[in-house]
């Protein structure tokens, strides 16, 4: 009895002194490395979805281009358009969940009308398409990135809430366990089937 | 009892982090130091040729601050492009702390890949679409016909053009020449010494000939060690510059 009280004591007094402060500060710091890290995830989607208005109006003036593929992208495009995505996503394993799988889904047609477009040489030889066919790419390898830092961060973070001693400061601040990305990359995995 | 039991358990702490920390981040392919603005790992390039390129590169950074540097690799042994230029990326650091104006050319020979990675400060300047470009239309039909050191020096060109800034040379053809190398450096401090001690004797002809050395430069040109570190005021590299994958890929 009198042991476990002192052992109280000595950790307290541990954290206290210890610069950590038993996660008490660091898991501010992880916190808002998150949030850092999230702003620039959002970004890189952002930027991936402003470049596909001019991507479609590009591809559209290729003739008769597969209607089907670029109705997808068009769909893709607006159900992301209309999610509502704020830093309360970050906190909240379902509406992340939903954010992925609408995220994926038009990095999944996406890449099924890059694919596509091989097949129309008028398309390929021209330049706004083909600029713009590396801006998208560019976009897939930053939004790659960003997620990989993202999860990153969050991992950081969690071992600081849920690792002892710093999880006491972790709680005080009334922080916890946050989801996190799958680790597979959208799309990367599996290339987009093609029926020739 | 209980300060023992915490000093044993922060010891064991320690020990585990020392034992664990080679364990970290082993890869297949290894990024190389930075040495310098030029790595050509894959021996693309004659000594003549980099040392071109890299004073090249020194000269924009002395006029722009940018920090452009090339590696070539024999092969990414199966590792991603993308993957790997971010890597070398995230341990070089090219390019300023705050300004982030770094650049990577990577070459990787036996693939025949080739990226552009782009620090997050010039991307404004130096989009997806113009690294796709200068990759296609420059690099590509240059490597195509086996002109490394040619498609090399137009694609940095094209990207220094973009990035604006301008190319100081040193004024001052022997800063230049001792600049150049840090490898040289000694050996040019050697011939200095060599020189007092032997043209030292020989009275205001001795200083003549010593003169001449220095000012006919061409001594320290050499084999060419590595050149980070110091050498000819803008040969640091490597400032702390942050990436985010900009960029653009290509192959010939």
């Amino acid at each position: 009895m009198q042991r476990t009280k002192l052992f109280v004591r000595a950790t307290l007094l541990f954290c206290v002194l210890s610069t950590t402060g038993c996660g008490y500060n660091e898991v501010i710091d992880r916190d808002e490395t998150v949030k850092a890290a999230w702003a620039e995830v959002q970004n890189q989607y952002k930027r991936r979805a402003d470049l596909i208005p001019n991507l479609v109006k590009v591809v559209k003036s290729a003739a008769d281009f597969e209607r089907e593929t670029l109705q997808k992208v068009v769909e893709a495009r607006a159900k992301v358009g209309q999610m509502q995505v704020d830093s309360s996503v970050i906190d909240d394993p379902q509406k992340l969940k939903a954010f992925e799988s609408a995220q994926a889904q038009l990095g999944g047609a996406l890449s099924r009308l890059m694919v596509v477009a091989e097949r129309y040489p008028d398309l390929k030889a021209n330049g706004n398409f083909r600029d713009l066919q590396a801006q998208i790419e560019g976009t897939e390898n930053r939004i790659a990135v960003a997620r990989g830092r993202y999860i990153e961060s969050v991992s950081e973070y969690n071992k600081v809430v849920l690792r002892f001693p710093s999880s006491i400061g972790a709680s005080m601040r009334g922080k916890t366990e946050r989801a996190t990305f799958s680790v597979e990359q959208e799309g990367l995995d599996q290339p987009p089937e093609l029926d020739l | 009892m209980i300060r023992l039991r915490l000093v044993v358990s922060a010891g064991w702490l320690l020990f585990s982090a020392l034992l664990l920390a080679p364990l970290g981040g082993a890869s297949a392919l290894d990024v190389p130091p930075l040495t310098g603005p030029v790595q050509d790992l894959a021996g693309l390039l004659t000594s003549q040729q980099r040392s071109e390129l890299e004073q090249m590169l020194v000269a924009y950074k002395r006029g722009s601050t940018h920090e452009f540097a090339l590696l070539t690799i024999p092969s990414l042994e199966g590792e991603s492009l993308e993957g790997f230029s971010l890597e070398v990326v995230e341990r070089w650091k090219l390019g300023g702390d705050k300004e982030d104006n770094g650049l990577l050319l990577l070459i990787a020979k036996q693939d025949r890949k080739m990226r552009i990675e782009v620090g997050y400060g010039l991307e404004g300047d130096i989009t997806d679409a113009l690294s796709s470009r200068v990759l296609d239309e420059v690099l590509n039909p240059a490597f195509r016909k086996g002109d490394y050191y040619g498609g090399v020096r137009a694609g940095f060109e094209r990207l220094i053009g973009a990035a604006g800034g301008d190319l100081v040379w040193p004024e001052n053809p022997r800063a230049r020449g001792a600049g150049q190398e840090n490898g040289g450096g000694w050996g040019f401090l050697l011939l200095v010494v060599l020189g007092l001690f032997f043209f030292g004797r020989l009275g205001p002809f001795g200083l003549l000939g010593l003169g001449s050395m220095l000012g006919g430069g061409g001594y320290p040109r050499g084999g060419g060690s590595g050149w980070g570190g110091g050498g000819g005021g803008g040969g640091d590299f490597g400032g702390g510059g942050d990436f985010g994958g900009g960029g653009a890929s290509g192959d010939w």
